[in-house]
């Protein structure tokens, strides 16, 4: 068993913290060895960068992941050292030489992360020359300290610049590729420093606005409508002094095309990631190869996480550019990775995992004795997707037996990919297939769900799970703009002309040998799962090779301007992140059959690995590109006319003429136009959804839109929802995705048994009048009615105990272990309480205490609770009562809560406890909310000190008797 | 079930002026489901009276007690000990429940904190609306099980006025027209003539009827 | 005939016939209601008596239209049933017809949160077809409701009101032939402004014959302004106005002609579509209007009353003053 085996993670960054306590929740004995002094890496000096809702920066979750590792026993934490040799041992693993001293372990994860780009390497943005120049990172950190920048700038402020692209996408410098992260993290400090600073005028220079999470086509429109954030196009050339410590930002006007100077009084440089500084000596010490750019590189571009060495994996951003959730999943990856080689080294076929549920956002660890559930290990698959797909054989890898519910969607095609995965899991004696199910019905809980299929001919079945993983994938349809060319002659969509053979006779009547093409792989749902053990049809050629069939016939005219495509990407940036590199691959194979191309988007999505040099390839071979403003205009009358506006002009081919009056506007002749189809959720989501009892988040996907439930978490316990179903994801996520769930769920229910050990909320029968209050508002959907008992029951493995529900209960039914009414109203006393959510305040406040005043801090009582939901307005009340002046609620942004809606419930009962203190003659100002970051002590002493002076403004709330 | 909901501190606060002495009852029953006055509300208003006789300088002895059912003798005898040496009962019953206290504790002033609102359900989660005025005499097998006499802002019989727009009620645009609910309806199960027939004018008899109705069944009695 | 009514007779005997609105004053003045008779003298069948419509109180309606029995004319009682129950409309109803009133139109009547009592309790004992056929009763089988006997029966003329343009609107024909049933000897409508939705409404009446039941008589308001338009459009429930009238208002140099001008449009159109028997003018405070209209809509002048003049039921006392 593991229990033997120690692991080592080089690197407390996000990913090797990720790695580390993903491998202990599994029973693995873990060193994590750092270099620098603390936990964290470099993201530990990023700022949260809430603007009372969460901006989704994912930062909370570092000082949660450091929280978590260092209060486990099973993870062996070395600051202040290197690994300076390794010797590979006979075992398969490694002897290490540690800063003096040798450890042994059966297995390596290397997580060391990035370096960011140096600025001062491009000496013409000023930075370490002028004042007003600042890298980005030096931002973060201002804004983590608190106070208004100027201070920290130690200059007056009023315009910000924001320079995209410092050391990324840029070949001249060898990094000729996107760093993935600067476009979304400038855009959040350009909302956070608008917030706290309003005066402040923020512009973000940009070449392709590259977004990501859940909605990132939303965030920048509401940046720009709601914070006034300006969005220029442009990679400015210079940074030039200017008086009073200013400095010019020369940027190219995409109108005029001539250079125009834009002053400001602070110049950000979103520099980009690059590869570690120990990377190339790790890589020669273990024998691992490095990309072109320096990263390490995956032996299997199919298995990322090895490394083609035994006993060595990498994780993270050492790997490739990745933001903090994706590098929190790819270390639960890497761990996974090893579970899986330590398994086969054993020559077992399944891996072994110890009893633990490992960890959950929120979780709060119970007081007194623990309890082992019995579970079903059986886990439901919801979906013939290819991520559903691997998650089955994934799960049936970790000792799962797996149900695969497939519906029959016909809605894309299948690849050889899919076709090789499906050959697996047919297989694969432990997968079950019911082709054509549909889950009806879903009863029971976490560890005991019990879920009615209904088959293709009405037929019903009954199956019990331990966890589900929901694996719908996405619908493809054409965007709005282009939604009446759907099934023109000529018109064809991009999904479909990945997917080959069928759309033959509709390229303008090309037909031919498809003997070229580039490797296209599928993101999302790759369409149906056929009946288990049903023969499986030869697949055709076309769809071996997922070949595009480009190919000219004889009789045709060759080379340029013999055929025209256009390729239109008019998506949005969630779905432009998953299927622009499927653009790039047909244009790439279009001009290799000899076609002349043209590719219409608003911008130009190559975050992905690889992406770049793809793009550029495109270009290279002719490819125009034309970034847009407005939608392209299609007239399709007996030949195809797509009319667009380039804001760059001059882009024009032979066949692209201007047209009469509007500068700029091409008009492409084209043989064939294709469409790239936007993501939207199936037409069956809502519906399983609610049958479910999971939630949805922008644009009706699965999942919630909080970071604390990436990548794969649900509202619900056990229920995981993974690739396309939760957003229009490309085919390495969601094969990261399935993954991570399968992991995740079998730690849930891997082993038989759950072992609760953490607190959970209980029902005292006798007082609960069943009026369904807390089944209603549980945001975990834990509590349902115990029929015998007549009484409400919560599920102990469902259970998150944020408390919601004991402050909720209008019958003070729930109480909430380890957390406790009593417990609550014993830490309450005279001057100033503050309760603060475990996961926010707290953490600032851990910080805080020490630079509080000692005489102010004696004044200053903090209630720790795990969620600012579980404040009850009794407790508020009651801290009045016994003499409290003043009262605090500090808690996380808006949709940041670990328990979805905790701190909305918080903010509502201040607002309640405000308006019934009002109503009793005592000032209601006495009683507040703040949105509190874990790494926003600042804010906090400032809360807290702002709180103390209405207190000692007001002074008591007893009055003394007049005379 | 029977909807309340807390009448507000000046009026309460202005019913208790002098007395120092104050027993807060909750229900356990209707009012606990309704969030109104179960064993948290008492909490919290008992807690809202000790905070405001301390802004004043006054000292007061505020108890809690709450029981199953305020509206059964049995529930209530169990307050006997408890109410001993209070100078009034706040009770967060309802309307029955504060008379039942009364009747069963002569000496004692028995107070209402809450308003009792009416026959209804949760609609969603904070959001109670109104479902049935105990008329005495159901009609809803021939409104498709919607009630016109509750729902109907001017109780209808024979369908909607000409105020009915949209789906919504003349007087709101939040209330929907009970009469469209019914109309729809009964479309869906195929049965609008039973709105071609004439409803003869209500026997509101059975509504009010000289003092309180009751219902009398002499099987069942002792 | 079924009674004395001066509208009855012009109906009866093939008329297009006109009748007129007249809000009461929210004061004791008897002035002003003989003011107001003024404009309609010669120039309806019959004047309506609104009975504290938008529930705000105004002299009753049972005594306004006294007063114009005093003055010659025709009045329709309107009755609701917001504020008497049924033993109290019953009263009312033997009162007027004593007071020689031959017409009573049967309403629900607005609810109370719109007036200036918003307080106060609605009674709605009876619905307004429980009221009609209540009238009915006691005219045609001299009865109370109660179903005693009733010695000298008040021989009214009745009428009820429907709204083509409220919801659903399929249902409302369906609802207009209750109202035929219990009773109902003429009906006037809500105001159109929606000339569409009205003939369609008219098509399912004469799909179902009930123009030759009863008397449809088709309501019209004269506006002065865009923004009286407006308003009814947005606050008052049960109203369809098109916007293009209200572009047609708002372009207009004279607001008051074009206003008279789409009103004696409107009357015209109504007039074309079968099964319309007259026209109800509601001026709404603007009665000096009504001759205007009547005049330019070619409704003038109208059947002269019956020689013998509208002699009051000879069982009741001299009307007026």
């Amino acid at each position: 068993m593991l229990e033997s085996s120690r692991v080592v993670v080089v690197g407390a960054g996000v990913a090797g913290m990720s790695t580390a306590r993903s491998l202990a929740a599994a029973g693995a004995r873990v060193t994590l060895i750092e270099k620098g002094e603390r936990l964290g890496g470099m993201a530990a000096d990023y700022a949260c960068k809430g603007t009372d809702r969460c901006n989704k920066c994912n930062v909370c979750l570092v000082h949660e992941l450091v929280r978590d590792v260092k209060s486990r026993p099973d993870i062996h934490v070395m600051t202040g050292c290197t690994v300076d040799g390794a010797e590979a041992l006979s075992s398969g693993g490694y002897r290490l030489k540690v800063g003096g001293r040798e450890v042994e372990c059966s297995a390596v994860v290397l997580a060391t992360g990035f370096e960011p780009f140096d600025a001062s390497m491009r000496p013409e943005l000023g930075y370490g020359a002028l004042p007003a120049v600042v890298s980005a990172l030096d931002l973060e950190k201002a804004l983590r300290d608190g106070g208004g920048i100027g201070e920290k700038f130690r200059r007056p402020i009023g315009k910000v610049a924001f320079v995209q692209c410092v050391g990324s996408r840029d070949l001249q410098r060898g990094r000729g590729y996107c760093s993935r992260v600067c476009c979304m993290y400038s855009l959040r400090m350009a909302r956070a420093v608008r917030h706290r600073n309003p005066s402040i005028e923020t512009t973000v220079f940009y070449m392709d606005f590259q977004g990501a999470g859940k909605d990132p086509g939303d965030l920048r429109r509401r940046a720009e409508a709601e914070d006034g954030v300006r969005f220029v196009r442009a990679r400015p050339s210079e940074v030039a002094p200017a008086p009073d410590g200013r400095a010019v930002v020369w940027f190219e006007d995409l109108d005029g095309g001539i250079c125009r100077p834009g002053e400001f009084d602070l110049v950000v440089l979103a520099v980009g990631t690059g590869p570690g500084r120990d990377t190339r000596t790790l890589a020669d010490m273990f024998g691992l190869g490095l990309d072109e750019f320096g990263f390490f590189a995956p032996a299997d571009p199919g298995d990322e996480a090895a490394t083609g060495v035994p006993g060595v994996f990498v994780a993270g951003t050492c790997r490739g550019p990745r933001d903090i959730a994706e590098s929190v999943a790819d270390g639960e990856r890497a761990a996974l990775a090893v579970l899986h080689e330590q398994a086969a080294r054993r020559a077992r076929q399944k891996i072994a995992l110890s009893l633990s549920a490992g960890t959950w956002p929120g979780r709060r660890v119970l007081r007194g004795q623990p309890e082992t559930v019995e579970v079903s290990s059986t886990v439901l698959v919801l979906g013939g997707t290819a991520e559903g797909m691997e998650a089955a054989r994934t799960l049936s890898d970790l000792g799962c037996r797996t149900v695969i519910v497939g519906e029959e969607t016909g809605s894309d095609g299948d690849s050889g990919a899919a076709y090789s995965l499906l050959a697996r899991v047919d297989e694969d004696s432990s997968i079950d297939v019911l082709a054509g199910g549909r889950l009806v019905r879903l009863d029971g809980q976490a560890g005991g769900f019990r879920a009615t299929i209904e088959g293709p001919g009405g037929l019903v079945s009954e199956i019990g799970a331990g966890a589900l993983i929901v694996a719908t994938g996405y619908r493809r349809e054409f965007p709005e703009a282009a939604r009446g060319l759907a099934g023109r002659a000529c018109v064809v969509g991009l999904s479909e002309l990945s997917r080959g053979a069928e759309m033959l006779p509709t390229l303008g009547g090309v037909a031919g040998d498809c003997t070229r093409g580039v490797k296209i792989r599928l993101p999302g749902s790759m369409g149906r799962i056929l009946a288990k053990r049903a023969p499986l049809g030869a697949p055709s050629p076309h769809l071996e090779e997922s070949g595009v069939p480009w190919a000219v016939s004889e009789e045709h005219g060759k080379g340029r301007g013999g055929r025209r495509a256009v390729i239109w990407v008019g998506v949005r940036p969630d779905t432009a992140r998953a299927v622009f590199r499927e653009a790039i691959s047909a244009a790439l194979s279009a001009l290799a059959a000899g076609w002349e191309v043209y590719v219409l988007c608003p911008e130009v999505a190559v975050a992905g690995p690889g992406d770049e040099e793809l793009y550029l390839e495109a270009r290279r071979q002719g490819a125009v590109f034309v970034k847009y403003d407005e939608e392209p205009e299609v007239q399709a009358g007996s030949a195809l006319r797509v009319l667009v506006r380039d804001p760059c002009l001059g882009a024009g081919g032979a066949a692209a003429s201007a047209a009469d009056d509007v500068p700029g506007l091409l008009a492409v002749d084209a043989d064939v136009l294709v469409v790239a189809e936007e993501a939207y959720p199936p037409p069956d989501s809502p519906e399983l959804a609610r049958v479910l009892q999971v939630n949805t988040g922008p644009l009706g996907f699965f999942q919630d839109d909080n970071v604390n439930f990436l990548p794969v978490l649900t509202n619900r316990r056990g229920i995981f929802a993974i690739g396309g179903c939760r957003g229009a994801t490309a085919v390495a996520d969601a094969m990261v995705d399935a993954h991570v769930a399968a992991y995740l769920a079998a730690r849930l229910v891997g082993t038989g048994s759950l072992h609760v050990d953490w607190a959970t909320a209980r029902v005292d029968p006798d007082k609960c009048a069943l009026c369904l209050t807390c089944v209603r508002t549980c945001p975990h959907r834990a509590v349902d009615v115990d029929d015998e008992m007549r009484a409400a029951r919560i599920s102990r493995a469902a259970c998150w105990g944020c408390g919601v529900c004991a402050s909720e209960c209008p019958g003070k039914a729930i109480s909430l272990e380890s957390c406790s009414d009593d417990e609550i109203l014993a830490s309450v006393a005279p001057g100033v309480t503050a309760f603060c959510c475990d996961h926010s305040a707290l953490i600032a406040a851990e910080a805080t205490m020490a630079a509080l005043p000692t005489d102010e801090a004696a004044g200053l009582n903090i209630v720790a609770v795990p969620c600012t939901g579980k404040v009850d307005i009794i407790h508020l009340l009651k801290a009045f009562e016994r003499g409290a002046e003043a009262v605090m609620v500090a808690g996380c942004f808006d949709e940041g809560c670990h328990f979805l809606s905790g701190n909305r419930r918080a903010r509502l009962r201040v607002g309640q406890a405000a308006s019934l203190l009002k109503a009793v003659g005592i000032e209601p100002e006495r009683v507040r909310f703040y949105h509190i970051g874990p790494d926003m002590s600042a804010a906090f002493l400032e809360a807290v000190q702002e709180t103390m002076q209405v207190a000692r403004e007001l002074g008591p709330v007893v009055r003394r008797r007049a005379g | 079930m029977i909807v309340a909901e807390r009448k507000s501190l000046d009026e309460i606060l202005a019913m208790l002026q002098g007395c120092s002495r104050v027993l807060v009852v909750g229900c356990g029953t209707c009012v606990t489901v309704c969030m109104a006055g179960g064993e948290k509300e008492v909490g919290v208003l008992a807690s809202l009276l000790r905070l405001a006789a301390q802004r004043e300088g006054r000292t007061v002895e505020i108890g809690e007690a709450t029981i199953e059912r305020q509206c059964e003798w049995e529930f209530v005898d169990k307050l006997a000990p408890a109410i001993r040496g209070y100078d009034a009962v706040l009770s967060m019953g309802c309307g029955a429940g504060v008379q039942t206290i009364a009747q069963r504790f002569g000496g004692v002033r028995v107070l209402p904190a809450l308003n009792t609102k009416f026959i209804g359900i949760p609609e969603k989660q904070g959001l109670w609306v109104e479902m049935c005025l105990g008329c005495g005499d159901c009609v809803l097998d021939r409104t498709g099980g919607i009630c016109p006499i509750a729902r109907c802002s001017k109780g209808l019989l024979n369908g909607p006025c000409g105020g009915s727009q949209g789906g919504k009620c003349e007087v709101s645009k939040d209330t929907d027209c009970a009469w469209q609910l019914i109309y729809d309806r009964l479309a869906s199960l195929g049965r609008l003539d039973l709105l071609e027939t004439e409803f003869a004018p209500k026997d509101w008899s059975k509504n009010r009827d000289g003092g309180p109705r009751k219902v009398l069944r002499e099987e069942v009695m002792l | 005939m079924k009674s004395r009514s001066n509208l009855e007779r012009v109906l009866a005997a093939g008329h297009f016939a006109l009748t007129g609105e007249l809000g009461p004053p929210q004061s004791a003045s008897a002035e002003v209601i003989r003011k107001k008779a003024e404009y309609y003298k010669g120039c309806v069948d019959a004047v309506n008596i609104t009975d504290n419509q938008t529930a705000i109180v105004r002299m009753s309606s049972i005594a306004s239209a006294a007063i114009l029995v005093g003055l010659g004319l025709d009045p329709i009682m309107q009755m609701t049933c917001r504020d008497r129950n049924r033993i109290a409309m019953q009263s009312d109803i033997l009162g007027a017809y004593a007071l020689g009133i031959n017409n009573i139109l049967c309403l629900t009547g607005d609810h109370q949160s719109f007036g200036n009592h918003p307080t106060s309790k609605n009674v709605y004992d009876l619905d307004s077809i429980q009221l009609i056929r209540m009238v009915r009763t006691m005219r045609d089988e001299k009865r109370f409701l109660s179903g005693d006997e009733l010695k000298a029966e008040p021989k009214m003329f009745i009428g009820a009101a429907e709204n083509p343009f409220a919801d659903p609107f399929e249902y409302r024909v369906v609802r207009l032939a209750k109202k035929v049933a219990a009773g109902a000897d003429f009906i006037q409508t809500q105001a159109v402004f929606d000339i569409p939705r009205f003939s369609r409404w008219m098509e399912m009446v004469r799909d179902r014959g009930l123009h030759e039941r009863v008397y449809i008589l088709a309501g019209v308001i004269p506006v002065k302004s865009a923004r009286a338009l407006e308003y009814m459009k947005n606050e008052v429930p049960g109203m369809s106005v098109p916007d293009e009238l209200i572009r047609r208002m708002e372009a207009a140099a004279d607001p008051k002609e074009e206003g008279v001008r789409i009103a004696v449009e409107t009357i015209q159109q109504l007039r074309e579509i079968p099964g319309v028997a007259g026209i109800h003018l509601m001026p709404m405070m603007w009665e000096a209007i009504a001759p205007v209209v009547a005049e330019r809509a070619g409704l003038l002048p109208r059947p002269a009353p019956p020689a013998a003049g509208l002699a009051p039921a000879s069982e009741g006392p001299p009307a007026g003053a």
